[in-house]
């Protein structure tokens, strides 16, 4: 089960609310490579992983992915705290204003809900983990093209920090996967 | 870009970063690092008492659960396994400071027994 514990994984403080970074950032919220997907992905296929050492590491992944959706929702609220319809209207995101007023949606960058093709579960370790890993390198590419967008520390720390931990999730996957395809090859 | 595998990792001479560090950078293997053009990550300074506190729950808690996922891997490892318990004792020290001074972290710590219900009150805590 899941206990929620009333922290962050890692600071966010962002002094200054900037909606054209909340426009993309978001995409790591609901989008194809985004957080939510990622939670998603690993605590499903952790459910039916027979390997003990993969079970457990697609539920610690996945629990971490969690608080990763909320350090990015923390800073989308704050990048768009105390804006109006107006500063919504400069930056044309009235359609967005319209289906969700100030509250946060999963969706892209290019305003795609949310959807579960972003992820797959297709019965087979090997194929899973090679999902996994492709899923890692993608958000770590995309977080690399939202720090080339950041105008400040108070938004590029955050992003740096989550940008290595795809490099750690993906080191953490290979090792899995290699240590299997080396057991499989033993038998 | 350089992947380091099972059997490199099974050297004895397997080293880990200090918690702020490690927070810091989120990373815990130095050989495991990989920055992004020359962006340099920087702790944060000018912390109230509070928010120094919450730094140090979180790089405890972040050395903690990324050794968890190493030691999935590598559960006889013990020399991970001892760093993971000296974090492990610290985050519990600092928790429980946090929690007497400020707010409970979780609706099963201890501290929630001690005072009136405390979860609606503010949300300030997620900062």
């Amino acid at each position: 089960m899941f206990e929620y514990e009333k922290r962050l994984a890692y600071p966010i403080k962002i002094s200054k609310p900037d909606l054209e970074m909340a426009k993309v950032i978001i995409s790591q919220y609901g989008g194809p490579q985004g957080e939510l997907a990622a939670a998603l992905r690993y605590l499903n296929q952790a459910h039916t992983a027979k390997d003990p050492r993969m079970k457990a590491l697609l539920v610690d992944i996945a629990t971490e992915e969690f608080s990763h959706i909320e350090m990015i929702a923390e800073m989308l609220t704050q990048l768009t705290k105390g804006l109006t319809i107006d500063d919504y209207r400069k930056a044309n995101m009235l359609p967005y204003y319209t289906e969700h007023g100030f509250d946060l949606y999963y969706e892209s960058s290019t305003n795609l809900p949310f959807r579960a093709e972003y992820i797959s579960a297709v019965g087979d370790e090997l194929a899973n983990l090679s999902e996994d890993m492709a899923a890692e390198q993608k958000a770590r590419a995309v977080y690399e093209h939202l720090i080339d967008q950041a105008k400040t520390d108070e938004v590029r720390m955050p992003l740096l920090f989550l940008r290595q931990r795809e490099v750690v999730h993906f080191n953490r996957f290979k090792e899995m996967f290699d240590i299997l395809e080396k057991e499989k090859k033993q038998k | 870009m350089q992947h380091y595998n099972y059997f490199q990792y099974e050297k004895p001479n397997l080293n880990f970063e200090k918690p702020d560090r490690a927070l810091t950078l989120g990373n815990t293997f130095p050989l495991e690092y990989e920055g992004y053009k020359n962006y340099v990550p920087t702790t944060p300074n000018n912390l109230t008492e509070k928010e120094a506190l919450m730094w140090d729950i979180q790089k405890y808690a972040f050395v903690c659960n990324d050794l968890g996922l190493y030691l999935d891997l590598h559960p006889t490892d013990m020399k991970a396994l001892k760093y993971y318990n000296e974090n492990l004792e610290k985050l519990t020290k600092v928790k429980e400071e946090f929690e007497r001074r400020y707010y409970p972290l979780t609706k099963t710590s201890k501290e929630i027994m001690r005072r009136p219900w405390p979860w609606i009150n503010d949300f300030e805590g997620l900062k």
